[in-house]
């Protein structure tokens, strides 16, 4: 199991539960925290922009570093769930259906997933960890259709991969 | 009119971590110049570490494929040189490994 993949699947319950509070709590004070801010400046815009859509978005908690920051700084607490409903899922849902859909089955099958910016990327099960990010939705445009399109070919592809190494 | 520029990079340096971490970087820049950008409709990107390789899928706004093309490997090699990593861990291929009529 690669670095990445324990952090989110291991770190949140396991932080949480030491701290006696829920996942959601540990992700407020790590936001908040110097830690954060150090790793904010790091990451150019892009914590400041996370930062103003936790507060006025409609997905709730959110996650502020990229995966190099998150890795480098030991902050997995940050990728605390977003779903009420189920603490290892770890990402705010995709406002397309269709999309969270791909998302959770990927989910199950032992992706990881996670978002930033409005970003989303996935990371394969498997030795190789194989990133796929998704762009962002532009919903005037017919072209989504074509970027979904590219994350079902990606998943099928890398689910071969993943049938083929274990064979 | 638009087009799906399929363009291929390799990563030819660093460890598995560090291309991890310059794939995620460059789809940031990516994104900004997204936003920053009308004639550029979306993109996604794929690494694939065995091969220390990534995909660009850009879809752009142009009538003329040729520019379409240019503008996608323009932004690639921006994004990629936005990282800081510059070209010397990147070496990106000017021809397209596809070039798709799509609708817009």
């Amino acid at each position: 199991m690669g670095a990445l993949r324990k952090l989110v699947r291991c770190a949140v319950p396991e932080l949480a539960a030491a701290q006696g509070m829920e996942p959601g709590r540990i992700d407020d004070m790590l936001f908040d925290s110097e830690i954060t801010r150090r790793a904010g400046t790091g990451t150019s815009s892009w914590s400041s922009r996370c930062a103003r859509r936790r507060d006025s978005g409609p997905h709730g908690p959110w996650s502020a570093s990229s995966p190099g920051a998150i890795l480098a700084t030991g902050q997995a607490g940050q990728m605390a769930s977003a779903h009420g409903d189920d603490p290892y899922i770890t990402w705010p849902p995709h406002p397309d259906p269709e999309v969270e859909q791909l998302f959770r089955q990927a989910d199950r099958d032992g992706y990881v997933i996670y978002c930033h910016g409005g970003v989303y990327t996935l990371v394969s099960p498997g030795a190789t960890e194989d990133f796929h990010v998704l762009g962002r939705v532009v919903a005037s445009s017919g072209i989504w259709r074509l970027q979904v399109n590219d994350l079902r070919e990606w998943l099928a592809q890398t689910a071969n991969d993943g049938a083929e190494g274990e064979g | 009119m638009a087009y799906k520029i399929s363009l291929k990079a390799t990563v030819v340096s660093g460890s598995a971590e560090k291309m991890a971490e310059s794939v995620a970087s460059v789809a940031e820049h990516l994104d900004d110049i997204q936003q920053n950008t009308p004639a550029f409709l979306g993109f996604t990107l794929s690494s694939n570490r065995n091969e220390r390789t990534a995909l660009f899928n850009m879809y752009v706004n142009e009538d003329d494929p040729e520019k379409a093309t240019a503008a996608a490997h323009a932004w690639a090699v921006t994004a990629i040189n936005a990282t800081g990593d510059s070209t010397r861990q990147w070496a990106t291929f000017a021809h397209p490994e596809e070039r798709e009529r799509v609708p817009a």
